[in-house]
């Protein structure tokens, strides 16, 4: 502490007082709170550029509820990943089908680490360290239900939960999630999604309220080739609105070899609008899966001009 | 409980006529030392000597030596100085006998009468008394000629020389005492008293000794007590009168000087006349510790003593004095004062005071002893009219305890039994008959016997209670041994109205704890029956003794026996205690009876035990004088084997009813005889070599070479008593770190004249010798110093050295072994034996007066804080003037936010000739994680000389590790390694360290260093810190996206507004990336701002 403060003040000495005014960006941009609820955290996803509106699944529950109704049994996901520095961040799904209701709950993890406890000392421009080490959690939990409508009109919606602790202060929100996809079937040769994510509350912390970060999302997704062959090609593609953010567009593809529903090795590549400006995440992403009958495992890679490298791991069992 | 009955008996066995008429007997109107010569054969023997000097030894009375004989040129007639006190005032019959009338005092006068006149003054019923008039002189106190100590010392002006204690510490456990008396002041006015801890208040601690602390009381320096900031205070007045007769030096006048009037003193005042026996051991301690730390031997006086004991010196305070005893180290303790000398002279009768009684008995037989509960008038309230006993037996043999109460009623113990109480109309029984099993430290068993008032309805009858032993089962030695060791009835005097009747006996009972094996124990003898005093006559004794025997009170032992182990013998020796003229405390409350106070209104006469034993105190401080290494053991040999013995110490007095019985020595009573302090000083081995002065001598500054003269050692060599030596030489050890051939030129010897410990001009060098290897011996032989009788002379060994020895080397002379001593007599040339004695000499430390002065170069830091690098530090060391410095090591002190562990990986220092602060080369030094353990290392093994005035560059190296963390800062901090013999001088060594302290150096590179206000942001507002602007701040959430952004940053800093710039951004963990330009940096921003 002694170092830092007589570093400042050497600093400070030949300091004028600030009066250039700063460029900044978007004055708007990160007006919405729940970080955790902006990140994308499926690998499958992350490696395809962020795409999983039009998509069906366990995973579609953090897009697209209506992905749901592609659920022919019982269907868990959980996925993992690293951030920066100590923060990581992860997610788990379970779903099932109910008749002819599928049901799903989930929830999103991020732990953003820990400062050291710097407080203003004279607010001379350099603080003195406390002692006290201050951490950021955010938890966001969703229960969800999708069911097909007419012969292929999938409809899902979802009732979010969220909380945030950050030092000392704590806050919670409830928020609300649409949508719908078609045709409401796995593997079809061409799906469209859209959805509306976080409708509704706000979170407090400190005093200081954000709304959830109100997401739009449309999506598609297009598969050339036979899906019960040897090889096979997914083209997706998403525009995802959040409030307080620019619109980015995302898409990516995937390749698989093998056997469906057996054995079968995915390669993924994915790109996003916006990268290296308004994100901090580069532009290309890729990943690979590896299906063993009822068994997916996952990986992506995505680099990052502000967080380095992250590496997303995700299994999933079940259809 | 009496626990120090010994302080209390003195004061029991004087009567003031005032106050106690009736216990007043008959006036022995002719003082004792005159009454030989109501014979007229000793006065026709004493006119008819030659000299005047002769008449003691014309009539053999060695006491006689004490009165002041005349004899007018031209005459025969033996004249005697005398005070006597008449009926009326007129001295009309003083003249009338042949006397000479020279102080008028009412009806008291100071004549010169002829030694015929005694008788007739004797006989004339208008005389009061006469007596003897004492020499006032070094030495002419009767007690000291008892134990001769008056012979061993000479008076010159008033200082005492010969045996006098010099050297040695006398520690007094006791009352306190009064520092401002003369008796224990140097003839300068300063104090005589090292150390007085009063632990009976709170104030200074004495704090930790010898790595024992002493947390409580108050302890007074020397210092202190020269400074009159002393508040002990001796309202008891003992342990000023203990002191006197140990240590006290007479004031000036010499008349009551003690045994050892040059010894040093440490007191230790525990109370006001009883004391915690923890404190006492704690007070032994104390001293010892002193002593030790002072390097002197010492001998522990304890004038006081309680029954309540096995009496076979097992009990916990003596096994601790026995354990605290060793070589130097002794400890004195009075007998006690329980005993009953029934062979005295009157004018009353010693009636027998008994309260011990021991049987040996055989399966069914049984023993009775009695106690005698006097008529009185019951104290109000309960339990205070009591007699209580302790019993200790084998713990082989079983017994059985019966008290009978005077009206026949009984209760009864076997053992084993459970303590229990039985009640009765004349009192209450409480028995505990061992009930809890074998003592733990001596393995017998203990019951406590107890009757008492248990109520106001349930007082103590008076009569005769009745204590039944019944042996129920002997397989051991069949003894039992009871002491009464407390009692009152109605008065409150403990211990002094309810003997043992029938049955007691007047043995064993030396108090505890002088039964300790390692103590050595004192009785008293008689030595004086009356005196002069200030007030006149008016006090005598109601039982007197015969001058020369033991003293009514003195107890006998000896220790009892264990099991079937012998008793040991105590008392050991005794001295004098009986009307002692001793050193009186100005605070004593009440204050003395004029009568009872000498003429010089110092000193006052008491008598004890207490008295006797620093009698012997003083003597082993003059034993411990000759030789400081004495054991407790070797001096009580020489003390028992010098003692004196005469007509009186044949006759011991421990027998049943207290009556004497013939006992050749050592005996109960009188141990090994009287002391002899001549006799016992010639036991001691005749010449004998001490320390003088302080043992570590610390010369303090520096010393400049070269001529440098180094004082190391001092040695007293003390003559021998009969013979006159010449000292041919010695031979001293040369020790030390660095004592090597070029850093030491020689060893000188000098004869240090005027004993000061440094070389003066009066001192007489002896020779010089060059050491001839490390470690290596300086002999020195040929010499002619001449040693009087029982005189002793100084020696001073000193270093020459040169110019080269090295900082915080140590230089010691050592003598090592007597043999090393040479001397022979001067009236036939043989050869002398030295004692065993080794004395180490002061340690000499190499210190010099260079400084170092180590300063930032000009390149104080250079690379940036980043893992793998290796940001440097350039230092600049300049030695001042006059000499070289060697700079050995330099200590590397690191500060950081960060913990530091991990953070350095490595340091390392390089010479920088160059200057440019540039690492080249192989480095001095590199120590690998360096601050794993602490903040601080030491780079060592530099070895670089500095020259005087000139200057050395280094450069100091700091590898960072993983353990790097963004906004972590370090400080290094670097000083010279003084204090630890690092740095070396031409001379000696540096003295005040020269520091220079890299303060907070931020090891960020210029740009890269970006610091933040507060964090979290509470405020509202942060700002952003930097040494040069970065090209842009960006902030981010975690999810990737990029809140804000700012560039064209004004220089040093940047205050952002949060909450008015960003209205609309959440709280929240943020990522803040500076970008340079040439490195991104990321820290995490925490926004928690309200509105």
């Amino acid at each position: 502490m002694t170092t830092r403060t007589l570093v400042a003040a050497a600093a400070l000495t030949a300091a004028a007082t600030s009066a250039a005014s700063a460029q900044t960006v978007d004055k708007a941009n990160g007006e919405s709170g729940a970080t955790v609820l902006q990140l994308t955290t499926v690998p499958r996803a992350a490696a395809m550029g962020g795409t999983l509106t039009a998509s069906d699944g366990i995973t579609s529950l953090f897009a697209n509820p209506a992905g749901l109704a592609t659920l022919t049994g019982f269907t868990l996901h959980v996925s993992g990943q690293t951030i920066f520095d100590g923060a990581k961040a992860g997610s788990a799904a379970l779903g099932f089908r109910a008749s002819s209701l599928r049901i799903a709950v989930g929830a999103r993890y991020l732990n953003m680490g820990s400062i050291d406890e710097l407080v203003c000392n004279g607010c001379g421009g350099q603080g003195v360290l406390t002692g006290n080490s201050l951490s950021a959690h955010e938890l966001a939990a969703s229960a969800a239900a999708a069911m097909t409508f007419g012969r292929s009109l999938g409809v899902g919606a979802a009732l979010n939960y969220y909380t945030a602790s950050v030092a000392d202060s704590s806050g919670s929100a409830i928020s609300f999630s649409g949508g719908v996809r078609y045709p409401a079937r796995a593997n079809a040769r061409l799906s469209v999604g859209a959805s509306v994510q976080f409708v509704g509350g706000s979170v407090a912390l400190a005093g200081f309220s954000s709304p959830m970060p109100q997401t739009l999302r449309a999506g598609v997704e297009f598969r050339p080739l036979r899906p019960e062959g040897s090889l096979h090609l997914a083209l997706a593609a998403d525009y995802v609105g959040l409030k307080g953010a620019p619109g980015r567009m995302v898409g990516g593809a995937e390749l698989g070899i093998g056997r469906p529903g057996s054995f079968e090795l995915l390669g993924r590549f994915g790109f996003a609008s916006g990268a290296d400006a308004d994100y901090g995440t580069k532009a290309v992403s890729f990943g690979g899966g590896l299906v063993l009958g009822p068994l997916t495992l996952d990986y992506a890679y995505q680099g990052s001009t502000v967080f380095g490298t992250q590496s997303r791991f995700g299994v999933t069992i079940g259809r | 409980m009496n626990l120090f009955r010994v302080l209390l008996a003195p004061s029991a066995l004087l009567l003031i006529t005032a106050t106690s008429a009736a216990a007043q007997g008959r006036v022995a109107k002719l003082d004792p030392l005159l009454r030989p010569f109501r014979n007229v054969t000793n006065v026709t023997r004493a006119n008819a000597a030659a000299r005047v000097e002769d008449v003691p030894a014309a009539i053999a009375l060695p006491g006689t030596r004490q009165i002041v004989l005349t004899r007018a040129p031209g005459q025969f007639e033996t004249m005697v100085d005398v005070f006597i006190s008449l009926t009326d005032p007129d001295p009309g019959l003083i003249e009338a006998a042949g006397g000479d009338v020279r102080v008028f005092a009412g009806t008291l006068f100071g004549a010169r009468v002829p030694l015929s006149a005694l008788s007739v003054l004797e006989a004339d019923p208008r005389v009061r008394f006469v007596r003897a008039a004492h020499y006032v002189r070094v030495n002419n106190d009767l007690a000291m000629a008892d134990i001769r100590a008056n012979l061993v010392r000479t008076r010159v002006g008033t200082a005492f020389t010969g045996s006098t204690g010099t050297g040695v510490i006398v520690g007094i456990f006791d009352t306190g005492i009064d520092f401002s008396h003369a008796d224990f002041k140097n003839a300068d006015g300063t104090t005589r008293i090292l150390f007085l801890w009063d632990q009976t208040i709170t104030g200074t601690t004495p704090g930790t000794i010898g790595g024992q602390a002493f947390s409580r009381g108050n302890e007074c320096t020397a210092a202190t007590i020269n400074a009159g900031t002393c508040s002990e205070r001796d309202t008891f007045g003992h342990g000023t009168h203990v002191s006197g007769i140990a240590t006290g030096n007479g004031g000036g006048s010499g008349t009551f000087a003690g045994v050892a009037p040059n010894a040093d003193i440490i007191v230790v005042k525990g109370g006001n006349g009883s004391f915690s026996s923890l404190n006492i051991v704690e007070g032994i301690q104390y001293i010892f510790k002193r002593a030790t730390a002072l390097g002197r031997p010492a001998v522990v006086n304890l004038s006081l003593g309680f029954q309540f004991s096995s009496h076979d010196g097992t009990d916990p305070e003596e096994l601790a004095i026995d354990s605290l005893s060793g070589p130097g180290r002794i400890v004195v303790i009075a007998a006690g004062n329980d005993g009953s000398n029934q062979n005295n002279v009157g004018p009353g009768s010693n009636a027998p005071f008994l309260i011990h009684a021991a049987r040996t008995m055989n399966t069914a037989d049984t023993a009775q002893f009695t106690v005698t509960v006097p008529a009185y008038t019951p104290a109000a309230g309960a339990g205070n009219d009591f007699s209580v006993i302790t019993m200790w037996y084998d713990a082989r043999d079983t017994v059985t305890i019966t008290v009978t109460r005077p009206n026949a009623t009984t209760f009864s113990a076997r053992t084993g039994d459970v303590g229990a109480a039985n009640d009765d109309a004349q009192g209450r029984i409480f028995l505990d008959n061992a009930s809890a099993g074998l003592d733990p430290l001596n393995g017998d068993r203990q019951a406590e016997i107890e009757f008492f008032d248990a109520s106001a309805a349930q007082t103590t009858a008076a009569g005769t209670w009745r204590i039944t032993i019944t042996m129920n089962r002997r397989l051991g030695n069949g003894r039992f041994d009871c002491w009464e060791y407390a009692s009152s009835y109605g008065s409150g005097i403990l211990l002094a109205e309810s003997p043992l009747g029938s049955g007691g006996d007047n043995g064993f009972i030396v108090g505890s704890p002088g039964n300790a094996s390692r103590a050595i124990t004192v009785a008293a003898h008689a030595t004086r029956t009356s005196w002069a005093s200030q007030g006149g006559s008016g006090i005598t004794y109601t039982v007197v003794p015969r001058v020369g025997d033991l003293a009514t009170f003195s107890s006998s032992g000896p220790s009892r026996a264990i099991r079937d182990n012998p008793s040991r013998q105590k008392p050991d020796i005794s001295a004098p205690g009986f009307t002692i003229f001793s050193s009186l405390s100005a605070n004593t409350t009440p204050a003395p009876d004029t009568r009872l106070v000498g003429t010089d209104g110092t000193h006052v006469i008491d008598q004890g035990t207490s008295m006797s034993s620093p009698m012997v105190t003083g003597a082993v401080a003059l034993l411990l004088e000759r030789n400081p290494i004495l054991t407790p053991e070797q001096a009580r040999t020489i003390l028992t084997g010098a003692a004196r013995s005469d007509a009186f110490t044949g006759v011991a007095y421990n027998t049943a009813n207290g009556g004497s019985v013939a006992a050749p020595l050592p005996n109960a009573s009188w141990g090994a005889g009287k002391l002899d302090v001549p006799n016992a000083l010639a036991a001691t081995p005749s010449n004998l070599l001490a320390a003088e002065g302080p043992q570590d001598r610390q010369l303090g500054g520096r010393f400049v070479l070269p001529a440098a003269i180094i004082p190391s050692i001092q040695i007293r060599v003390t003559g021998s008593l009969t013979d006159a030596l010449t000292f041919t030489g010695i031979r001293l050890r040369s020790t030390g770190t660095g004592n090597d051939l070029t850093a030491v030129t020689g060893v000188s010897l000098y004869a240090d004249v005027d004993s000061s410990g440094t070389v003066g001009v009066t001192d007489v060098l002896l020779g010089t010798v060059t050491v001839s290897a490390d470690e290596g011996e300086a002999v020195f032989t040929g010499l002619t110093l001449n040693i009087p009788v029982n005189g002793r002379v100084y020696l001073l060994g000193t270093y020459a050295l040169n110019s080269t020895p090295l900082n915080a080397q140590t230089f010691q002379l050592n003598f090592e072994a007597a043999a090393n001593l040479a001397a022979k007599k001067v009236s036939d040339g043989s050869a002398v034996a030295f004692a065993a004695i080794t004395v180490a000499g002061s340690v000499v430390r190499a210190q010099g007066v260079g400084t170092l002065a180590i300063g930032l170069g000009g390149t104080p830091l250079s690379g940036g804080l980043v893992v793998g690098t290796r940001p440097a530090l350039q230092l600049v060391t300049t030695a001042g003037a006059p000499e070289d410095v060697r700079l050995d090591s330099i200590r590397v002190a690191a500060a950081s936010g960060a913990p530091l562990a991990g953070l350095v990986t490595q340091l390392a220092i390089y010479l920088d000739a160059s200057g440019n602060g540039t690492a080249t080369g192989t480095p001095l030094a590199t120590v690998t994680n360096p601050f794993a353990s602490g903040g601080a290392v030491t780079l060592g093994g530099l070895n670089q000389l500095i020259a005087a005035t000139a200057a050395k560059t280094f450069v100091i190296t700091v590898t960072l590790g993983n353990a790097l963390r963004q906004g972590d800062t370090l400080g290094l901090s670097a000083v010279a390694g003084y204090g630890t013999g690092q740095i070396t001088l031409r001379q000696a060594v540096v003295t005040a360290a020269g520091a220079s302290t890299l303060s907070a150096a931020n090891l960020l590179a210029p740009g890269e260093a970006f610091i933040v206000s507060e964090n979290p942001v509470r405020s509202g507002q942060v700002i952003f810190s930097y040494a040069t602007a970065p090209v842009s701040v960006s902030l981010y959430n975690f999810a990737g996206l990029r809140v804000r952004r700012f560039t064209q940053l004004p220089p040093d800093r940047y205050v952002w507004d949060v909450r008015a710039e960003s209205p609309g951004l959440p709280n929240g963990m943020y990522l803040v990336v500076i970008e340079t330009g040439a490195a991104t940096i990321r820290q995490r921003l925490m926004i928690l701002s309200p509105r």
